[in-house]
């Protein structure tokens, strides 16, 4: 079994690791993995990359308002907005007189703050009007907001989220952005044991936030391996009761910000390796491929299907995503 | 909030009236179809929030046989002793009425409208739309100069002064909206 292998893995880090974790200011144990995905070269330019924070980034509500027309409002108010060439709705926000979050035109719905990488999750969904789709974890908003906008609040969203006070933001943004068609049940996915089968499922897993440095800094030292692997656990069993309520030829995009292989291509092997009728299809949006051998560990080939986002590449903060689908 | 004890549910006769009033009172009605109006009513709440939902919700809602957070549009809450607070997002469809005229509304100028989102009460406000229809009411969506919807607001006496006050305000989703 792929998890158990991994969570048995003692990543010893060597004296190059240590060097730059000292340097940069992370756990050697995590340098030392960059180094094993992207060699020490790579490594390097991940770490340097995070030493700069994330662009501020927003995407544009079509729903309500054209993308040009939020531009050009902000822009009277003193913004400096460009469009964000990797995701067709999004904007760079490079200078801001106020607060993102306090604008006329945020609290009107025309805007969802949201990094870059985030954004493209929900491109892979596809949704389209007609279309029931389930988000597992849908709190805040971010991507289950963008899937009723893509369908231009014509899909009909079942958003699921288990923490009260994520709850409570996720209604705030559907209704600021004005959709209306959608159901938000409190509860932990995992558990629903929905009767229903969806065609379309979106799985944004809970992670250690491996892919945020740039916005989170403390992150570098805050997660020891052992935190990763409880969180991969969770993870695999969101999957494995996503799998359930799919329908045969469903698709369901899981997706985690996070650069962590245990958090991202560990879990998609576990899954490929117990069931025989998943496979992984190819996605749409840029991405780097997903690994196939860790620390000597081998995932089925299919994971490279899988894709990650870098933020030394992409410009993005670390990504795992990738699309599952369940055949008949 | 959902618990155990909560379930959705066709609004009751009185609760129905309730929303109707309303809707007469603010020149709304046949902006929300009646029938389609569901209650989530929580076992010991001390008001009901209101949805207005479609039918594909409905049969969704029937076939994952769970009772939800929140769903469809909310049209506002009914407290039983105080009677209907309309939501934002109806305040966001009656705008589009105010914009045409159809309806009597509060108009800010820019200064004026962002103290509104603060929840501030306001001087001397100005009615837009057709005046002579306001005066069944003095709740109406409020709306800036330029034209964009801020929520519902009602007028208040102080010491001889009309002041604006909000009902629901957009700030709501950064004070309170998470």
């Amino acid at each position: 079994m792929v998890l158990e292998s991994i969570m048995n893995l003692r990543i010893r880090a060597s004296e190059k690791a240590k060097i730059l974790a000292s340097k940069y200011g992370y756990l050697p144990y995590m340098v030392e993995r960059y180094i094993e995905i992207l060699g020490l070269e790579g490594a390097i330019e991940l770490l340097e990359a995070n030493e700069h924070p994330l662009p501020d980034t927003i995407r544009c509500n079509d729903y309500l308002t054209s993308c040009n027309a939020l531009i050009e409002s902000l822009e009277s108010k003193g913004f400096s907005v460009k469009p964000l060439h990797l995701a067709p709705h999004g904007l760079v926000v490079e200078r801001k007189p106020i607060s993102l979050g306090a604008t006329l035109e945020y609290l009107q719905g025309y805007y969802y703050i949201q990094d870059p990488g985030s954004m493209l999750v929900a491109y892979e969904l596809e949704p389209k009007p007609g279309d029931t789709i389930l988000d597992m974890a849908a709190a805040p908003g971010g991507k289950a907001t963008q899937i009723l906008q893509l369908s231009m609040d014509r899909a009909l969203l079942v958003a699921v989220d288990v923490s009260r006070n994520r709850i409570r933001a996720l209604r705030s943004h559907l209704n600021r952005m004005r959709f209306k068609n959608y159901i938000i049940i409190r509860g932990d996915s995992r558990k629903i044991n929905f009767k229903y089968k969806f065609y379309k499922i979106l799985l944004d897993a809970p992670s250690t936030g491996e892919g945020i440095i740039r916005k989170d800094p403390s992150r570098k030292r805050s997660r020891t391996y052992d935190d990763v692997m409880v969180v991969a656990t969770l993870q695999y069993q969101l999957l494995e009761a996503g799998l359930r309520y799919l329908a045969d030829g469903g698709t369901l995009v899981y997706s985690a910000c996070t650069l962590a292989p245990e958090e991202g291509e560990a879990v998609i092997a576990e899954i490929l390796n117990k069931y025989n009728n998943i496979r992984i299809e190819k996605l749409n949006i840029p991405h780097q491929p997903g690994i196939t051998e860790y620390f000597k560990i081998r995932f089925p080939e299919e994971v490279r299907n899988c894709g990650r986002l870098y933020p030394h590449i992409h410009g993005t903060e670390g990504f795992f995503i990738c699309k599952l689908v369940k055949q008949k | 909030m959902q618990t155990s004890k909560t379930k959705i549910r066709k609004p009751l006769e009185n609760e129905l009236k309730i929303i109707k009033k309303f809707l007469y009172k603010t020149r709304l009605h046949g902006i929300i179809n009646l029938n389609a109006i569901f209650i989530l009513d929580i076992e010991g709440a001390i008001y009901y929030d209101c949805f207005e939902i479609n039918e594909d919700i409905y049969k969704i809602l029937n076939s994952i046989n769970r009772t939800p957070y929140s769903l469809g549009f909310y049209i506002g809450s009914i407290d039983p002793e105080r009677g209907f607070k309309p939501s934002l997002p109806l305040a966001f469809r009656a705008c589009r009425l105010c914009r045409v005229g159809a309806i009597p509304c509060y108009i800010l100028p820019e200064r004026q409208a962002l103290r509104f989102t603060y929840g501030r009460c306001l001087k001397s406000p100005h009615l837009g739309g057709d005046a002579s229809m306001s005066s069944n009411s003095n709740i109406a969506p409020v709306l800036s100069e330029e034209g964009y919807c801020l929520g519902w607001g009602h007028t208040r006496l102080r010491a001889s002064v009309k002041y604006l006050c909000p009902l629901v305000d957009l700030g709501w989703y950064l004070r309170r909206g998470g």
